[in-house]
C-alpha cells in the first residue's frame, strides 16, 4: 500500500506538469480565440456571425469526449494526423473558445449602448469608443465567468488521459493499473484534482479582486 | 364585550435599539382599530410581533386568552406588498393553505376558495396568476387568502400603500365591507380620512409607545398632545399641497 | 445506435432526476452555512466527473461496496449534478421573497411544506435556464461513463467506428445525436417559459 501511495505520488509528479502545461495553454489560446470570436459575432455582419454562431452550437452542444474522439481518430482520415498531447491541447482550446466566446459576446452585449453613444459624442472614434470604454466596462462584468471556465477546463483536462495524454490522470490510473491498488491511487488523483480547482477558484477570485481595483482606480 | 386580543407590556429590541417599548392594547370582538403614527414609530413591527413574526423582548400576545403562534390561525395578516405565490393562480393562492393546513380535500377547498374570492369581488378571475392581476386586484386575493382561514383577528398593515392612488379604492371597500360585518381588526393606514370613517377607536405610536388611544374624534379633532398634532398637522398640508 | 441513444437519453435524464432531488436538501443544507454541504459542493465540483467515476468504479469495490457498473455510473452523475443544483436552488432560493414565505408560515404551512410548495417553484422558475444549462452538461457528461464500460452513444460510436474502420462519420453522427437532445432541451425550456404569462 505504501509502495502505490508513493508510486502515485511519483506520477502525480510526472502528470502535473503535462495537465498544467495544457491547460495554461488552452486557456491562453481558448480565451484569445473565444474573444476573437466573441467579437466577431458581436461586431461582425450576419454572413460571418452566423456560421461562427452554429460552430459554436456545435462545441457546446457535444460532449468534449466525442470532440477529442472525433479529432485524434477521425483527424487522420482528412489529413489531420496528431500526436495525443497536441490533439488534446487543440480539441482543448478548440473547446474552451466556444464558452469563452459566449462569455465575452454577453460582455459586450452587456455594456449599455449609451455609454457608447456618450464616448462617440465627446470625439473619441469608434474604436477608441471600444477600446477606452466599452473593453473596461465588459472586463469587469466578464471577470467572474472567465474564472468559472477556467476551474472548468482544468476538471477537462482529465478527459484527455482517454486519448493517452500522458498527464495527471493517465499516470496515476496507469499505476492503478499495474498495482491494482486502485482505492489509494484514484484517491490521490481526487485529492490532487480537487486541491487544484480550489487552488485555481481562490486564484481566480483575488486576481478578480485585484482587476476590479485596478480598473477602479 | 369580551376581550379577544390581549396585548401586555410588548417590547421589541433589535440590537440595543428598542423598537416597541412596552404595549398594551385590548381588542374585543368586531372591534376595528386604526393604528396611526410617523414613520418609523412601530406600526408594522407592532402588528407583526402581535402575528408572530417577529421576536418579542417581553411582554405577551393573547388571542382569547391563548398565547399565538404563527399558523395557528388565530391571526391572519394582509401585508403592504401583497406577498402572493406567483406560482399560482388566484384560487390555488387562497386554497393551498386550506388544503395543506385545513386537510380539506381539493374540490372543497377550490369552492372555498371561489367564496372568498367572490367575497372580494374576483370570483370571475380566480384562475388568473398574480402577475396578471392588477395591484388592487392582487391585494384583494390576498386578503381573500386569509379571510378563507378565518381568523380571529385580522391585521392589515398599509394595504394600499404600494398601490396606485387609483387603485385605493376598491381595496378599502373590501375592508370597509369586512369592518360592518363584524370582523375583528387592526389597521395601519396613511388614508387618514378612511382611518377616521371606520375605526371605532384610534391608537397614536410613536417611538414605540402609545401616545393615546381614543375615539378617532378624540384623536383626529381633540387631540391636545402636541407630537399628535403635528403630525396630523403635516399631513393635512401634505394632502392640501396634493389636492391644491 | 438508435437503442445507445435511449440509453444515454434516461441515463440522462436519471441522473438529472438524482441530482435534482439531492440538490433540494444540499440547497437548503448550503444555504444555512452547513460545512457539509459547503464540502460536498466544493468537491464534487472540483474533482473531474472522470475522476469521481473511476472512484466509484475500481475503488469503491475496494472499501467493500460493490455496485453494479450502471449504478456506480449513474449514481456518480447524480451526485455530481446535485452539488451544481444545490448550488443553483440555493441562488433560486435567495431570490424567493421574504414575505411570501412569512404570509405561508402565518397561514399555517410547515416548514417543509413552504419549502416544497412556495420556496422550492418560486426557485426552480426563477433559475429556470440554469437548471436547463446543467441539464444539458449532464446530457454531454454522461458521455464520460463509456469509459467504465456501459453502452450509451459514445460507447456505441466506440464500437461503430472500431468495426467499420471509419471513426470520422461514427463520432460525427454521434456528435449530432447530442446536438439534437441538447437543442430540443433548450428549446424546450424556452418554449415553455414563454408559454406562461409573465
Ligand atoms: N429588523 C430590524 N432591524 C433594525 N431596526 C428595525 C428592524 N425593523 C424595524 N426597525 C426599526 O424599528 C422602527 C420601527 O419600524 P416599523 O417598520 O415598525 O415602523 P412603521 O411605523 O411601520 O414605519 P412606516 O410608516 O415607515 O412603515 C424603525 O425605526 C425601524 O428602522
Ligand atoms: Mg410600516
Amino acid at each position: 500500500m505504501m509502495q502505490a501511495l508513493q508510486d502515485s505520488l511519483v506520477a502525480t509528479a510526472q502528470g502535473l506538469p503535462v495537465t498544467l502545461a495544457i491547460w495554461l495553454a488552452a486557456v491562453a489560446l481558448g480565451m484569445a480565440g473565444g474573444f476573437l470570436v466573441g467579437a466577431l459575432r458581436f461586431f461582425a455582419p450576419w454572413p460571418l456571425a452566423l456560421p461562427l454562431a452554429m460552430a459554436v452550437e456545435a462545441v457546446r452542444g457535444t460532449p468534449f469526449l466525442v470532440q477529442c474522439f472525433l479529432l485524434y481518430f477521425g483527424g487522420p482520415f482528412i489529413g489531420i494526423d496528431l500526436a495525443p498531447v497536441t490533439a488534446g491541447l487543440l480539441a482543448l482550446s478548440l473547446y474552451g473558445a466556444a464558452y469563452f466566446s459566449e462569455v465575452f459576446r454577453a460582455g459586450f452585449l452587456a455594456v449599455p449602448p449609451g455609454q457608447l453613444e456618450v464616448a462617440r459624442m465627446l470625439g473619441l472614434s469608434r474604436p477608441q469608443a471600444v477600446l477606452r470604454i466599452m473593453l473596461p466596462v465588459m472586463a469587469l462584468g466578464v471577470l467572474p465567468s472567465l474564472a468559472n471556465l477556467c476551474v472548468i477546463l482544468i476538471k477537462e483536462t482529465a478527459v484527455l488521459s482517454i486519448i493517452t495524454v500522458p498527464e495527471l490522470t493517465f499516470r496515476v490510473q496507469g499505476v492503478g493499473t499495474s498495482t491494482f491498488a486502485f482505492a489509494e491511487t484514484l484517491l490521490v488523483l481526487a485529492l490532487v484534482y480537487w486541491a487544484l480547482s480550489e487552488l485555481t477558484a481562490w486564484g481566480a477570485r483575488t486576481a478578480e479582486r485585484r482587476i476590479a481595483r485596478a480598473l477602479a482606480a | 364585550m369580551s376581550t379577544i386580543l390581549q396585548v401586555r407590556g410588548l417590547q421589541r429590541r433589535v440590537g440595543a435599539t428598542e423598537i416597541l417599548r412596552g404595549i398594551d392594547l385590548d381588542v374585543t370582538a368586531g372591534e376595528v382599530i386604526g393604528v396611526i403614527g410617523p414613520s418609523g414609530s412601530g406600526k408594522s413591527s407592532l402588528l407583526r410581533c402581535i402575528a408572530g413574526l417577529d421576536d418579542i423582548a417581553g411582554g405577551s400576545v393573547q388571542v382569547e386568552g391563548r398565547t399565538t403562534r404563527p399558523g395557528d390561525g388565530a391571526i391572519g395578516m394582509v401585508f403592504q406588498q401583497f406577498n402572493l405565490w406567483p406560482h399560482l393562480s388566484a384560487r390555488e393562492n387562497v386554497a393551498l393553505a386550506l388544503r395543506l393546513v385545513r386537510k380539506m380535500p381539493a374540490a372543497a377547498a377550490a369552492e372555498k376558495a371561489e367564496a372568498a374570492l367572490a367575497q372580494v369581488g374576483l370570483a370571475a378571475l380566480a384562475a388568473r396568476k398574480p402577475a396578471a392581476l392588477s395591484g388592487g386586484q392582487q391585494q384583494r386575493v390576498a386578503i381573500a387568502r386569509t379571510l378563507a382561514m378565518e381568523p380571529r383577528v385580522l391585521l392589515f398593515d398599509e394595504p394600499t400603500a404600494a398601490l396606485d392612488p387609483e387603485l385605493t379604492t376598491e381595496v378599502l371597500d373590501v375592508i370597509r365591507n369586512l369592518a360592518a360585518s363584524g370582523t375583528t381588526m387592526l389597521v395601519v393606514s396613511h388614508e387618514m380620512g378612511f382611518v377616521a370613517g371606520l375605526a371605532h377607536r384610534v391608537v397614536f405610536l410613536d417611538h414605540g409607545q402609545v401616545v393615546q388611544t381614543g375615539s378617532p374624534r378624540e384623536i383626529f379633532s381633540e387631540a391636545a398632545e402636541p407630537r399628535i398634532r403635528s403630525f396630523l398637522q403635516t399631513y393635512l398640508s401634505r394632502v392640501a399641497w396634493v389636492q391644491g | 445506435m438508435m437503442a445507445a441513444t435511449w440509453a444515454t437519453i434516461w441515463i440522462s435524464a436519471l441522473g438529472i432526476a438524482i441530482g435534482f432531488s439531492l440538490g433540494v436538501p444540499i440547497a437548503v443544507a448550503s444555504a444555512r452555512g452547513k460545512t457539509w454541504a459547503a464540502i460536498y459542493i466544493s468537491f464534487f465540483r472540483g474533482v473531474p466527473l472522470l475522476v469521481q467515476l473511476l472512484l466509484a468504479y475500481y475503488a469503491l469495490p475496494f472499501l467493500g461496496i460493490d455496485l453494479p457498473a450502471i449504478v456506480a455510473a449513474v449514481g456518480t452523475v447524480g451526485l455530481c449534478c446535485a452539488a451544481y443544483m444545490g448550488e443553483i436552488l440555493r441562488g433560486g432560493f435567495a431570490l424567493v421573497p421574504k414575505g411570501g414565505v412569512e404570509a405561508a408560515r402565518l397561514l399555517g404551512l410547515s416548514p417543509q411544506q413552504i419549502l416544497l410548495r412556495i420556496q422550492l417553484p418560486i426557485a426552480v422558475q426563477a433559475m429556470r435556464p440554469a437548471i436547463i444549462n446543467e441539464a444539458i452538461l449532464i446530457v454531454k457528461a454522461s458521455s464520460l461513463i463509456s469509459v467504465v464500460g456501459i453502452l450509451e452513444l459514445t460507447r456505441s460510436a466506440q464500437a461503430l467506428a472500431s468495426s467499420t474502420f471509419e471513426p470520422l462519420p461514427a463520432y460525427a453522427l454521434c456528435g449530432a445525436i447530442y446536438l439534437v437532445i441538447n437543442v430540443a432541451l433548450s428549446m424546450l425550456a424556452r418554449g415553455k417559459s414563454m408559454g406562461r404569462p409573465a
